[in-house]
């Protein structure tokens, strides 16, 4: 089994009124592996989203990230790198609100520069996975339930088959049924696609969905001022 | 793909844009219209008077020169003896003449008295002859020509008796009352002074100077008195070979037996339009300032945007978008809507000059093309777009910053 992510020596400095700096441990995800990242907020969790997924740069260190050393490449680069292997889901606001939801994927692909060739097929295949309704497709994103929003950005992040998906609290806006729903569908998603996915939430209670689960505290270095 | 999606941005915000795409449309209405009313009266001005290559009068100075034999305004300040118009005439190189005899009115238009060449080798226009919509041409004494203004105004016919007055205000001096003029003949529209002046022939002006006994004599045998003219007030010179001009012009300016000078029409309306380019000037400067107040307009209704749309720019920015495609769409979206104003407001300056064409000839002889896409529009208009990039830069560097700046889950 090969590594999806590697933190090595990570860093990262904010000047602001009080200079704060993270720490990190070294750490490796394996890919195909799900992982549950716990934390409460300010614990770093989006610094670190935020790292893997390459819009932030580290002050010092290394992520490589799927045998690239992801920190080292030109900040396009680093763009183009996430377009093609990195998926992303927040807590909300995932969708462009005033285009379809056709669009929307049409855009990652676009991002990705892959070809629109068979994009209306893999998309509904992703949403037969998803318990979605195909004729969602060609509504506004702002006529649909936050549920089925949530599980659009699922179809939207996986369309371009990341080998990643980094996925930031994305049920916080979900009832709990809906949540469980959500839950088992990402996960059999994940599965079947091969994904490697980085789960973060603060809620314990959807630990049981996975086996891997870290802690924030643990990933990070015990804090020295600075 | 980035089209899309500045389209789909735009119509999500209908009433903002509505709004600046009204603002832009109106000031682009103001400057297209400035621009091609302008370059449409250059044209306009510039057609009074075509072929001639040179006109000869009295000496004062080549605007005044101009000005009474062209454009009929002002008066005469000094005539050329008769003599010296024949002797022009006889010249070599001279391929035609058209005296010009100024100085009366009728009813407020001006009375020309000239011969037949007048009506041979006249040209406006590009090249266009005068032709008659009604009648003859000057045959007998008292035949008068008239242009399509007065006969319009005055509602004259063919076959109308009319008085012409000394002097050229409304009500002249002296009313020549005794001397019967005939409209023979009415001339088609030409959109140049033309259309203002009443002709009559040279015989006919030294007639209607003379005592009332002699003019009786005249009306009642037109061959009992000697109606030679002494004077003409201008002649319109057409030479056998252009390279001559400049010869003959100053031939004329030295001619020993009369004090003359001789201008080239073109050098003339030249240094006329040049004096008339700075109300030009003005009002293209204030269309250009209209027009920059929209782009700022449309620079704000961006800038005002980028707030709203941080969440946006997130979106892109995971999906992988670089900060300058994120400038690049503003960008995009800028032009689409200065480009949708500016095909708009053209498509809506042509239908209405298309649909006032006709009445603006008839009713007040403006000749103006419902054509307005001329070289100097369009160069205008890739101005205005270039300006629109310009002033979008600002927003446009604000979606880069919060881009750049811009962290996933941060907001």
């Amino acid at each position: 089994m090969s590594v999806a992510i590697e933190l090595r020596n990570l860093k990262q400095h904010y000047s602001g009124k009080v200079d704060t700096e993270l720490q990190f441990n070294d750490w490796q995800v394996q890919r195909g592996d799900k992982v549950f990242l716990h934390g409460d907020s300010g614990s770093g969790k989006s610094t670190l989203l935020n790292l893997i997924s390459g819009v932030l740069t580290p002050t010092s260190g290394e992520i490589i990230i799927l045998d690239e050393v992801t920190s080292a490449l030109s900040n396009a680069k680093r763009d183009n790198f996430r377009a093609q292997h990195i998926g992303v889901v927040f807590q909300s606001l995932n969708l462009v609100p005033y285009l379809t939801v056709l669009k929307n994927i049409k855009l990652a692909r676009y991002l990705a520069k892959q070809a629109q060739r068979n994009l209306v097929e893999q998309a509904k295949s992703l949403m037969n996975q998803l318990n979605l309704d195909e004729q969602v497709l060609d509504k506004k994103v702002s006529e649909l339930s936050v549920g089925q929003q949530q599980r659009i950005a699922i179809v939207r992040a996986l369309i371009n088959q990341p080998e990643i998906l980094l996925v930031d609290e994305p049920t916080s806006a979900l009832d709990v049924s809906a949540r469980d729903a959500f839950m088992s569908l990402l996960l059999n998603t994940c599965n079947e696609n091969g994904t490697t996915l980085i789960f973060v939430s603060h809620d314990q209670h959807l630990k049981k969905y996975f086996e891997t689960c870290v802690d924030m505290t643990d990933l990070l270095k015990k804090q020295e001022a600075s | 793909m980035l089209f899309t999606i500045a389209k789909d941005s735009l119509l999500s915000r209908k009433k903002t844009v509505f709004l600046t795409f009204c603002s832009l449309v109106i000031s682009l209405l103001v400057l297209l219209s400035v621009e091609h009313i302008r370059l449409q009266a250059k044209e306009s001005f510039n057609r009074t008077i075509s072929s001639t290559d040179l006109i000869v009068g009295g000496p004062s100075g080549q605007l005044n020169l101009l000005l009474y034999s062209v454009f009929r305004i002002g008066t005469p300040t000094a005539n050329i003896k008769y003599e010296s118009f024949q002797a022009l005439k006889e010249k070599r190189l001279v391929k035609w003449t058209i005296p010009i005899s100024l100085g009366d009115s009728h009813k407020g238009f001006r009375v020309l008295g000239t011969n037949s060449d007048y009506f041979e080798h006249f040209r406006y226009g590009k090249k266009k002859p005068l032709a008659l919509s009604q009648g003859k041409q000057l045959e007998t004494l008292f035949d008068t020509v008239i242009g399509a203004d007065v006969a319009k105004t005055l509602g004259y016919q063919v076959g109308d008796q009319i008085v012409i007055t000394h002097g050229i205000g409304k009500v002249g001096f002296t009313n020549h009352d005794k001397s019967p003029f005939i409209i023979a003949g009415i001339l088609e529209r030409t959109g140049t002074p033309v259309d203002k002046t009443v002709h009559v022939s040279l015989e006919a002006i030294e007639a209607i100077h003379l005592t009332p006994a002699k003019l009786q004599k005249v009306i009642a045998d037109p061959n009992s008195v000697d109606l030679t003219p002494k004077s003409v007030t201008a002649v319109l010179v057409g030479l056998k070979n252009k390279f001559a001009t400049f010869k003959i012009q100053r031939d004329i300016s030295q001619d020993p037996n009369d004090r003359m000078m001789a201008i080239l029409p073109g050098v003339a309306m030249t240094e006329l339009w040049s004096l008339l380019g700075s109300v030009e000037n003005i009002l293209r400067v204030i269309a250009a300032l209209v027009l920059l107040s929209s782009l700022f307009g449309l620079s704000t209704m961006l800038l005002a945007s980028m707030n709203e749309r941080q969440a946006e720019i997130a979106i892109f920015r995971v999906l992988g978008a670089g900060p300058v495609k994120i400038m690049f769409l503003i960008f995009v979206e800028a032009i689409l809507l200065a480009l949708s104003a500016i095909i708009f407001s053209v498509m809506l300056i042509t239908a209405i000059l298309y649909g006032f064409e006709d009445f603006l000839a008839s009713e007040y002889g403006l000749f103006i093309s419902s054509n307005i896409l001329s070289l100097d529009v369009v160069k205008l208009l890739g101005i205005v777009l270039v300006a629109t990039i310009v002033t979008a830069l600002f927003p446009a560097i604000e979606a880069y910053k919060s881009a750049l700046h811009r962290q996933l889950s941060k907001r």
